[in-house]
């Protein structure tokens, strides 16, 4: 799909997010007592922060939870039944504010689980996820996607993403036909994009990637699969 | 300072020990663990409010302990570290050499263990004062509510083990949280699986731990674990009035039976 570009009013924000909300669960990021940085169900607009750096755990308890059902069985002395988890019962959920760097990593954990066999929970959650991206306006000394192919604004895993212009406004890139629906049903929110400059913070790189992976010319992004075959051939070639 | 760097250079020139055990800072400022076996290395030595890491942890380590004999910067939890690893034979006091740091961070001159089991003796040996306070906080609230806290912290766990791994007590080479033939401890990370995982831990420890704080620093999503060790270090020196990691020879306290011991927490 061909990107369009839009622009949020930084009033609209609070309403794009209470419009998304009605219809689905949203997992944001929240601000906790102990001033970590936490992904939550259902806060409150107020709550949510758009100033985060890194959260304490990745996103990925979104699409692979921490402890799921996987099935349930009972045990009679001769009989026994399993009773399979209902997947139609996986609900949408909005995954709102998660930076470029988190968002990437959904390709990555879609060639572990779906590399042969598809994980149905996993590929389920996915398809019923909606990500709307924040580009980072901030980072610090220990951030890395600049040495790992990524960027702060890079656009991949995202559905929309946002990024935070000068006066406040945001920019809203709509990547993805979930994106262009999300537009549709509330296109007084999305008006025509300004010549306001965006904020985009810098991350200087620290490594390359042939550093860590041993492999040479690698792209912005290979699967998980591309990678270990390629290491393969490498191994083969340095022998 | 100056003392102690010498002090590292001087052991390792004279090949009185083949590795320094100390702390340095790291590329972006933050103090890490170092491990200096060259006498040229030993001015990267450094020690200040950022150096909080308990360096007893890598005295029973395969890898550092392959180095030869050690000498280690020592405050005082590390001391009763070391003290309670001489105790329960999982390190050598002729392989160690302590170079021990008051509290105004200074050298301490520890010649051998006796002089450190003396400086130790004459220490305060309770819980710092900072978790003095939220244990206090804790013990008012009612058995409910306090069951309502753990589970709600609990919950957070994600099961890194970081908590075991930074503590120096916890030394086994294979954890039975990591046996599954059979599995002792259920590996799901829901809050019964995680307090049963907390708890274990905490019953290890008992009269074992020595109040360094380490499991709840290091913990990734802040869980307060720290507390329940602590909570447990209180109680063994209430019943048995006995604090850990005192002497070279302290026998175990839920091991041993003295005839003198209180018989009122048996229902």
């Amino acid at each position: 799909m061909e990107t369009t570009r839009k622009l949020i009013r930084k009033q609209s924000i609070e309403k794009l997010y209470n419009h998304l909300s009605a219809t689905r669960m949203i997992y944001a990021p929240v601000i906790a007592n102990d001033k970590q940085v936490e992904y939550k169900y259902n806060p409150g607009f107020n709550d949510v922060t758009f100033e985060h750096i890194r959260s304490t755990l990745s996103v990925k308890n979104v699409v692979f939870p921490k402890v799921e059902n996987l099935f349930f069985y009972s045990n009679m002395k001769t009989e026994s039944t399993i009773t399979e988890v209902d997947l139609n019962k996986i609900p949408e959920i909005v995954l709102w504010g998660a930076h470029p760097c988190d968002n990437a990593a959904f390709d990555t954990l879609r060639s572990i689980f779906c590399w042969d066999i598809n994980d149905e929970f996993f590929s389920r959650r996915l398809e019923k996820l909606l990500v709307i991206g924040l580009s980072c306006h901030l980072s610090d000394e220990y951030c890395f996607c600049t040495s790992v192919g990524l960027a702060p604004d890079s656009s991949k895993g995202s559905d929309i993403l946002l990024a935070r212009l000068q006066n406040g406004d945001y920019k809203a890139d709509i990547l993805t036909k979930k994106g262009n629906d999300v537009v549709q049903s509330a296109p007084e929110l999305f008006e025509l994009m300004s010549d306001e400059k965006e904020i985009i913070t810098s991350v200087k790189q620290k490594f390359r990637h042939e550093q860590v992976t041993g492999i040479r010319d690698l792209g912005p992004y290979v699967s998980y699969k591309e990678l270990v075959n390629k290491s393969v051939e490498e191994e083969v070639k340095n022998e | 300072m100056n003392n102690l760097i010498n002090r590292a250079k001087e052991l390792l020139e004279n090949k009185t020990v083949q590795v320094v055990i100390g702390y340095e800072a790291g590329p972006t400022g933050v103090a890490r663990p170092a491990f200096i076996t060259d006498p040229a290395r030993a001015e990267n030595l450094i020690f200040d409010e950022r150096c909080v890491q308990n360096l007893a942890v890598y005295l029973t380590k395969t890898e550092v302990k392959k180095m030869g004999k050690m000498a280690i910067m020592a405050t005082l939890p590390v001391m009763r570290s070391i003290m309670m690893l001489i105790s329960e034979q999982q390190v050598f006091a002729e392989n160690i050499v302590v170079l021990g740091i008051s509290p105004e961070r200074s050298l301490l001159d520890i010649a051998d263990i006796q002089v450190m089991q003396r400086y130790i003796e004459k220490s305060d040996l309770g819980n710092p004062v900072k978790d003095k306070e939220l244990l206090a906080g804790l013990n008012k609230l009612n058995p409910k509510e306090r069951f309502e806290y753990w589970q709600k912290e609990l919950s957070k766990c994600i099961k890194c083990y970081a908590c075991r791994q930074a503590c120096p007590m916890c030394y086994c080479t294979r954890c039975t949280v990591e046996v599954n033939q059979p599995q002792w401890i259920p590996v799901q990370s829901n809050t019964h699986g995680n307090m049963e995982w907390h708890i274990l831990r905490a019953m290890h420890l008992a009269g074992r731990c020595i109040s360094c704080g380490e499991c709840g620093r290091v913990c990734p999503v802040g869980i307060p674990c720290h507390l329940l060790t602590m909570q447990l270090a209180d109680q063994v020196h209430n019943y048995f009035n006995v604090y850990a990691g005192t002497s070279d020879k302290m026998s175990s306290v839920l091991s041993t039976f003295e005839p003198n011991d209180k018989e009122s927490f048996i229902i």
